[in-house]
């Protein structure tokens, strides 16, 4: 079935229908959280939150969109305001301390041992959450230009200048970090 | 970095993500052919981009639909306490626009009401306009309680009308009362 069929069966309040959209959409909005917050944990909270507020706004959606793109405009809202209140509250857990905390069997930890991939890794952290955010979207869970503008409400051509500018931010912070980046001579 | 290279160089990232009209992706390869410092920027952003896209996939949870449900059904729970019956959240949202609409018209009739003054009794008209003829100067709530007899008596007593005929005219039409003076 259709997403647009099935958030009208969770309109009218089929559990059914929202455990559906759940198993179609989970895997990425997980993925999202744990990009955004580096913590297996969190991003599982995280992710349960984002579809308690799904359930709660489904009145709201608008059935000729993209269940996927509002979905995700949900849960990147929900994941930078709450790495915003982490930041407040200074209860950010810095990389090298989620990386100690971490699984070591997980695949994800085991692909930190690749020294560029962990300078890139520590590099997306120390962005905005707003620039994190969209080489996220873009680069990890390879959304389109058009889904992204869709999910921040903005021109196609402020999506491009707003990637090109995190790219430029991210390569930067990976030049001031080490000189292999700088020293480049194609791969 | 040429004059040139500053004009491709914004568009690199878009270049490499194939999202330029085919007529500026050709004259991008046409410079990155000849540039090798665009190459090697090209390059570069390449390679980020290959590592971030190559970034194994976390695991999912276990149970995670278990415990998102259960965080479903314990928030309409608590809904469902306070209202004393199951409502989606998001139905609220039409009742609010109702309830304050009736706010809106409730309160803006009151205001309308208020400022709205009420039309002078024939008795407020004959006293006021005594008073203009006369230069009696009488406080509006000693006014109120008088009628418009005791109002004449109160200028005739005070010796103060000036306008005693016109007076006269007035209490006859309204009342029927015709003074000593015009009998």
């Amino acid at each position: 079935m259709e997403d647009a069929d099935l958030a009208r069966l969770c309109q009218k309040g089929d559990m059914g229908a929202f455990e559906e959209l759940f198993n179609k959409h989970q895997k990425q909005v997980f993925h999202i959280s744990y990009r955004m917050t580096n913590n297996r944990e969190d991003a599982s909270d995280l992710t349960q939150e984002i579809f308690l507020r799904a359930y709660q706004k489904i009145g709201k959606f608008d059935s000729r969109s993209s269940f996927s793109t509002w979905l995700y405009k949900l849960a990147v809202n929900l994941c930078i305001d709450e790495l915003r209140k982490r930041k407040k509250s200074a209860n950010v857990l810095p990389l090298e301390e989620a990386l100690a905390n971490a699984d070591p069997d997980t695949p994800e930890n085991l692909a930190i041992l690749n020294d560029r991939e962990r300078q890139v890794w520590e590099a997306l952290d120390s962005l905005k959450e707003k620039e994190r955010v969209i080489i996220i979207l873009k680069d990890i869970e390879g959304l389109s230009y058009d889904e992204i503008a869709k999910v921040f409400k903005c021109s196609l051509g402020r999506v491009k200048s707003r990637i090109h500018e995190a790219r430029q931010k991210l390569k930067s912070v990976l030049e001031k970090k080490d000189e292999l980046w700088t020293d480049f001579e194609g791969v | 970095m040429t004059l040139k290279c500053s004009y491709f160089y914004k568009s690199l990232s878009t270049y490499l993500d194939g999202e330029l009209d085919p007529q500026e992706h050709e004259r991008i390869e046409k410079h990155i052919a000849h540039c090798s410092k665009c190459r090697d920027e090209v390059e570069r952003l390449k390679e980020i981009m290959g590592i971030l896209k190559g970034m194994p996939a976390p695991e999912l949870p276990t149970q995670l639909w278990e415990l998102t449900r259960r965080r479903v059904e314990t928030a309409s729970e608590k809904t469902s306490r306070e209202w004393g019956f199951r409502i989606p959240k998001w139905s609220f949202a039409p009742v609010g626009v109702v309830v304050f609409a009736l706010l809106v018209l409730l309160v803006g009739s009151q205001i309308f009401y208020k400022t709205e003054i009420a039309p002078p009794t024939v008795d407020t008209f004959i006293q006021e306009h005594i008073l203009s003829s006369s230069d009696r100067i009488m406080p509006p709530d000693l006014l109120s309680e008088l009628t418009v007899a005791q109002t004449v008596q109160v200028i005739e007593d005070t010796g103060s009308n000036k306008n005693t005929s016109e007076l006269d005219m007035l209490m006859e039409v309204h009342y029927g009362i015709i003074s000593e003076n015009g009998s």
